[in-house]
């Protein structure tokens, strides 16, 4: 049902609109143009040039930045299936979020209407994540429109002059985990600006670039009946998930989902299905954590997800 | 008098049918429609026609390169929207208020056949400089639906996509936007009661 909006101040509109009917901007459009990416521009990511590493097209080759995490690697393990979803495809993005160990990519399913293996999720880095513990590294217009098919486990993803100057390490694995779960291909990603390669990135290895607790199910928001589906995938002590339930900060129920496997040199999946038919209608919080038997005596402490969730 | 150049700017093509239009259609297209008005957007949640502008024109970069993607001429004016406020919102940490005054004596300001006696224009540039200075007094969300509202004339619904925030923020934020322009404006306001 639509509430009324709020009285409109037809005063107030007027002096808004009054307040800028001076402003007569210079015509720009020969700029615009100018500054879309036609031709190809060497002059971003003058870091990773500099440090020797770039990459050219007759020899790709996986380079090593200068700092975080090694990007040459073995290849992570992406194809996962995606949550069920109704007549869209649910496709999946790699968003970030804060965890103990720093920043960390998050996986998203967001619901996309005739979804393009690939294209899809970088529109979604765009476009952002919906659950507001996340964020994306990548601004609107970022990516050209365009991917190329894999070739040789390569493929070219190319950036606008809206996308960073300089991308952060983090980023391009935004792009690079991303890409691969579009395709369900454990592909590497070369960068282009305009028409010029700037870099050939693998995945960095899973443990030290995602958080170690992650969730598919619910999505954010979501409402639910008596049962509350949650799926998602995780790497933590002796393969157990804690979980709770809170309205807003008293803690309702909890227990543990048991994911598929622990140790290794990525993440787990584990779902179960919450009972939820005591709980009174309202907006409540699902927190699942990696297990941390020091209680967070020792280590970084336990890397957590949640989901908002409301129950009609 | 007017004296006819030999060497006018290309004229922009008209195409009746905006489904068709290729990236650089719509750039055109919708930068002769929009530019200005979206430029002006950007000077109240920015107050600064530099920054204005810059952002501005980030926005239909961004929306040429999404084009294929965006397709819908419906859809490009709330994108364009969108992006220039939320790129005003990055951009406002280096805030330079504008000085209207400076303003008042530039081009803008003798451009109009009609201007008034410089009394009523210095009045005129006195209530600009005020509104910007009261909206620029507003914190940054309040700032912005205010902006949308009664500058652009979005609906609340249509701010709270456009934001990417909830219907009932966009009325709160309203209602203390306006309360707080109408007290620091109330010499610019009829009283109604």
């Amino acid at each position: 049902m639509n509430r009324p909006d709020t009285d409109f101040d037809p005063q107030l509109a007027d002096l808004l609109h009054d307040a800028v009917a001076d402003v007569e901007p210079d015509d720009q459009l020969a700029d615009i143009r100018a500054r879309i990416p036609r031709r190809s521009t060497a002059r971003r990511w003058g870091l990773l040039a500099g440090g020797g590493a770039l990459a050219v097209a007759a020899t790709v080759t996986a380079i090593a930045l200068a700092s975080g995490p090694s990007s040459v690697t073995t290849d992570p393990d992406v194809a996962e299936d995606p949550p069920s979803s109704g007549d869209t495809t649910a496709v999946a993005a790699y968003f970030v979020g804060e965890t103990p160990t720093g920043d960390r990519l998050f996986r998203e399913f967001q619901p996309v209407e005739d979804a393009t293996a690939g294209l899809s999720g970088l529109a979604l880095l765009e476009s952002g994540p919906t659950d507001p513990d996340y964020t994306s590294l990548w601004p609107e217009g970022s990516f050209e429109d365009r991917l190329s098919d894999p070739e040789a486990g390569v493929v070219h993803v190319y950036l606008t002059d809206a996308a960073p100057e300089e991308p952060s390490e983090l980023a391009l694995q935004q792009v690079v985990y991303t890409v691969r779960a579009g395709l369900q291909e454990q592909v590497q990603v070369a960068f282009h600006s305009g028409e010029t390669l700037v870099a050939t990135v693998a995945a960095a290895p899973q443990l030290d670039t995602l958080s170690l607790v992650n969730l598919s199910d619910p999505a954010e928001g979501q409402a639910v009946g008596d049962s509350l589906h949650v799926s998602g995938v995780a790497n933590s002590f002796e393969a157990t998930v804690p979980w709770r339930i809170q309205q807003g900060s008293t803690a309702v129920d909890g227990g543990f989902f048991t994911a598929e496997g622990s140790m290794g040199t990525r993440l787990f999946p584990f779902s179960g299905e919450i009972d939820v038919s005591s709980l009174d209608p309202g907006s409540y919080t699902l927190i699942v954590e990696t297990s941390d038997p020091s209680g967070g005596s020792e280590g970084p402490g336990a890397y957590s997800d949640s989901r908002s969730f409301v129950i009609e | 008098m007017h004296s006819h150049a030999t060497a006018a700017p290309a004229p922009i093509v008209v195409t009746d049918e905006p489904a068709t239009w290729d990236a650089d259609t719509a750039l055109e297209q919708l930068y002769a429609a929009h530019w200005r008005s979206l430029v002006r957007l950007g000077v109240l949640v920015t107050g600064d026609l530099a920054q204005a502008e810059e952002i501005t024109q980030d926005a239909f970069v961004a929306l040429h390169a999404r084009w294929r993607r965006l397709r819908d001429p419906d859809k490009a004016l709330p994108y364009l929207r969108q992006t220039v406020v939320n790129r005003s919102r990055s951009a406002l940490r280096h805030r330079v208020v504008v000085d209207r005054h400076a303003q008042a004596t530039g081009p803008a300001a003798t451009s109009g056949a009609d201007l008034p006696g410089s009394d009523e224009a210095a009045v005129a540039a006195e209530r600009r400089s005020r509104v910007l200075a009261a909206l620029q007094q507003l914190p940054e969300r309040q700032r912005e639906v205010m902006a949308l509202r009664y500058y652009a004339g979005l609906s609340e619904a249509e701010i709270a996509d456009a934001l990417g925030i909830s219907r009932g923020a966009v009325k709160s934020h309203a209602s203390r936007g306006a309360a707080s322009l109408r007290a620091a404006l109330t010499d610019y306001l009829e009283d109604r009661s």
